[in-house]
């Protein structure tokens, strides 16, 4: 049983949704000028999660991501509480994903073999 | 101040912003976790641990670190259902890896802070201990490292003051077994902890995982932690008050 006042937990993002953050790390190599970038939608394929199909609408100007929106369905009544705390989750994520300063990298067991190929490597080399 | 190392199989930065905090500080930590590599590494035969094993040591006879070690140990055990065991086999030999890695850097933290240092992040094979604020009202960001994306981030942690640990199947080696069935845990891709200790934090997303799919509903009765677990369907799922950035 859980403790009085904790909720199980919901969901607040699909991962299939999160925008890799390399681009980012791109910052040292130099600019070069561009004309005006243009705005042009990307609509992702549709991915079947456990409470429904969920599609993807991201618009990009550039090289970044300015508004993303999805499709998900309301008919059943579990699908929409879930969703509706999903969605604007997401929203959210991949949008700050663009900008995101990291400093460090958390994941499972890195042994030193695979600290040289691993995202922390990567950012350290960008950042010193 | 930055200094990377390579102790315990494993790659370790430390990371000190504060101005006037002298090398030796961090010289010090780095003598810190070669002792406890001497002292709990299995792979090492001379090591307390690999002695206790072999019955040419006596709990009375360890260290007060181990003997520490292995009481936390039998706690966390009993804090998550078995889930977390350093019992090789019930009865046999003792491994407490598990603890180890997230205790000794909840120790350096604390021979940092002694040596004047406040701003500060530890990163031991991608577990995290965090203290102060890198910039002025910023806290430490912390990526989650994506399990499918290797330049990717699966979610950003607001990491003030905090333990970030994580446990995962993606990364090549790993492996975490439920200790009640021996078998590999299904449906879950990673668990991330977060919490005060860093210890706690790392046994507690390694049960979880363990767990398996009923590891989130676990991570929500914990008291001063929060977790975010990682479904193998994509769906990413996390107690109410986890600190995303």
């Amino acid at each position: 049983m859980n403790k009085a006042g904790r909720a199980i937990p919901a969901v607040v993002s699909a991962l299939a949704l999160v925008a890799p953050v390399a681009p980012a790390l791109a910052k040292t190599k130099p600019k070069k000028k561009k004309p005006a970038a243009t705005t042009r939608t990307v609509q992702g394929p549709s991915v079947d999660m456990q409470w429904g199909p969920i599609q993807v609408t991201v618009k990009i100007k550039g090289k970044a991501i300015v508004d993303v929106s999805a499709t998900y369905p309301t008919e059943r009544p579990r699908s929409q509480f879930i969703n509706e705390q999903a969605i604007p989750m997401l929203r959210q994520e991949v949008l700050q994903l663009q900008s995101a300063q990291i400093d460090l990298i958390g994941g499972a067991t890195m042994t030193s073999e695979a600290y040289a190929q691993s995202l922390q490597a990567a950012l350290d080399k960008a950042n010193f | 101040m930055l200094r990377v190392e390579h102790v315990m199989g494993m790659p370790v930065r430390i990371d000190v912003r504060d101005d006037g905090v002298p090398e030796a500080a961090v010289d010090e930590v780095f003598a810190w976790l070669r002792w406890v590599d001497a002292t709990f590494s299995t792979y090492k035969d001379g090591s307390e641990i690999s002695r206790l094993n072999r019955g040419e040591l006596s709990l009375a006879g360890a260290s007060p670190a181990v003997r520490r070690v292995l009481d936390e140990c039998e706690r966390l055990r009993e804090r998550t259902d078995g889930y977390f065991d350093a019992r090789v086999r019930p009865g046999g030999d003792v491994d407490p890896s598990g603890l180890v890695k997230g205790w000794s850097v909840d120790h350096a933290g604390e021979i940092l802070e002694a040596a004047g240092a406040s701003t500060f992040s530890i990163y031991a094979g991608g577990d995290i201990l965090t203290r102060g604020y890198p910039e002025p009202e910023r806290a430490w960001r912390v990526g989650i490292q994506h399990p499918h994306v290797r330049h990717g981030i699966a979610a950003v942690v607001r990491a003030n003051d905090l333990a970030v640990a994580t446990s995962g199947q993606y990364e090549r080696g790993a492996h975490v077994f439920d200790p009640h069935t021996g078998a590999a845990p299904e449906g879950v891709l990673s668990v991330t902890v977060t919490g005060p200790a860093l210890g706690a934090a790392d046994a507690y997303a390694t049960a979880a995982l363990a767990m398996g799919r009923d590891g989130p509903a676990w991570t929500a009765s914990l008291d001063g932690y929060e977790a975010l677990t990682i479904l193998a369907d994509g769906t990413v799922l996390s107690t109410p008050g986890f600190p995303r950035a």
